[in-house]
């Protein structure tokens, strides 16, 4: 293993966990643009943390934790913009229509796979994360304990019942 | 479709070669500050980017202002464009002073850079790499335009009407800017159609007005008469016209009436 805070330290952790990073990004707010300009501000805080000489032991971890922070920072934002420009709808303003949260939709995806991602994305908070990183990302549950720094066992009985209920939602028996 | 598939379909979706190598780039370009370093004083006299600042005034002094002229026209992929991002445009904008001429400069850049995509797409080179370097800058100085305008925003000797009107104007110049674009797309090739449909939709996400510019102005039959007799009346019509233009002006109000009485 490299020395932290080395920049080819840095590249390799990039090189590993960019994409599926982004893809999780993507997954949860569907737009290119802004996936990538969050990926960034992830990576620029792990970049930050090591030249600090911050003791990072597991930085799938790290940008995990801080991946999932910067997009719920996403959804208040966006959230705001909807409810302040409501406040400053005007009265001639007739065909004013609340934003489309699919107007900004720019990845196709076949209609299996966006089936089973708008499930997924239905699932209840515990379970969507360990649910996706199970199904999508073929991580084991010892893995996915380690980046939602969380317990094995819990894990796989939350990914076992999510995955129950994404097979209820679906109308479908043998998903796995 | 098979679990397998699923997952197969979902892992292509990658970041493109460029964009890895941009974000890479920007991430370990970022300066850290060190949190025991000393507040630097603005009055000091080595404050970094202030000697920068003047160093790139002199320069542009003595080069008589014509390389920076004409980097200004440049697009990416041109040999002065670096020059004009990094240069040009930094020492523009460290002349405004005023938080209202900062925010609107912001929005200028932002809008400079769509406007550099247009002569890319009409030029034939709209590539995946100038869409992403265009994008990047695009959407950094839409994030300074946002901070600057929410720090005036904060600021009570500033009304919010003006900031609003600065912001409604800037959203409807993305508009504008969108719709370009997507005009464009009728009369390229998909290769640049897809880069197009890309930077198109990173604009749209930028803007909280809805796209169809009649929903914009809620503007009436009426009132869009009324402004027709204005103009007409303004212009001052000449002598012979104005037997041309009375039926006209008759036959509009009349209509108003009908339409009042409705």
């Amino acid at each position: 293993m490299k020395a932290p805070n080395t920049k080819e330290y840095f590249e390799e952790i990039y090189a590993n966990e960019a994409d599926t990073l982004f893809r999780y990004c993507l997954f949860r707010i569907s737009n290119r643009a802004q996936a990538i300009d969050i990926v960034q501000e992830v990576f620029i805080e792990l970049w930050q943390a090591l030249q600090k000489d911050e003791d990072i032991r597991n930085p799938r971890a790290f940008l995990f934790a801080v991946l999932r922070n910067r997009i719920i920072d996403w959804y208040r934002k966006k959230k705001s913009v909807s409810l302040d420009a409501m406040m400053h709808r005007r009265e001639d303003e007739k065909n004013f229509e609340p934003e489309d949260p699919k107007a900004s939709k720019d990845i196709i995806w076949s209609a299996e796979v966006t089936e089973i991602i708008e499930a997924i994305n239905f699932l209840p908070d515990p379970y969507r994360e360990p649910v996706y990183l199970r199904l999508i990302e073929d991580l084991s549950p010892p893995e996915i304990a380690r980046m939602l720094e969380s317990n094995a066992n819990t894990i796989s009985i939350r990914i076992t019942r999510g995955i129950k209920k994404l097979q209820k939602y679906l109308n479908i028996e043998d998903l796995v | 479709m098979k679990i397998k598939d699923i997952q197969n379909e979902i892992k292509n979706i990658k970041l493109d070669p460029t964009e890895r190598r941009i974000i890479l780039e920007r991430v370990t370009t970022t300066r850290v500050r060190s949190p025991y370093a000393p507040i630097p004083s603005k009055w000091k006299f080595t404050h970094r980017p202030l000697v920068y600042t003047l160093a790139s005034l002199l320069l542009l002094v003595m080069s008589g202002g014509s390389v920076t002229s004409a980097s200004l026209g440049s697009i990416p992929g041109d040999s002065l464009y670096k020059f004009k991002v990094r240069v040009a445009e930094p020492v523009l904008g460290a002349l405004n002073r005023s938080g209202e001429s900062q925010v609107k400069w912001q929005a200028q850049k932002a809008l400079r850079r769509l406007d550099e995509a247009t002569k890319l797409v009409e030029r034939n080179k709209f590539t995946a790499e100038h869409r992403a370097e265009i994008e990047i800058l695009f959407n950094k100085s839409v994030l300074e335009f946002d901070k600057t305008i929410k720090s005036e925003e904060t600021k009570a000797e500033v009304p919010k009407l003006k900031t609003d009107a600065i912001r409604d104007s800037f959203e409807k110049s993305l508009n504008s800017q969108a719709d370009v674009l997507k005009e464009a797309k009728t009369t390229t090739d998909k290769k640049q159609e897809i880069e197009i449909t890309i930077l198109e939709n990173t604009v749209r996400a930028k803007v909280s007005l809805p796209a169809d510019p009649t929903q914009e102005v809620g503007e009436t039959e009426e009132e869009k008469s009324e402004d027709l007799l204005e103009g007409t009346i303004e212009e001052g019509p000449m002598l012979e016209e104005v037997s041309e233009i009375e039926p006209i002006i008759e036959e509009t109000s009349v209509k108003v009436e009908i339409d009042t009485k409705i």
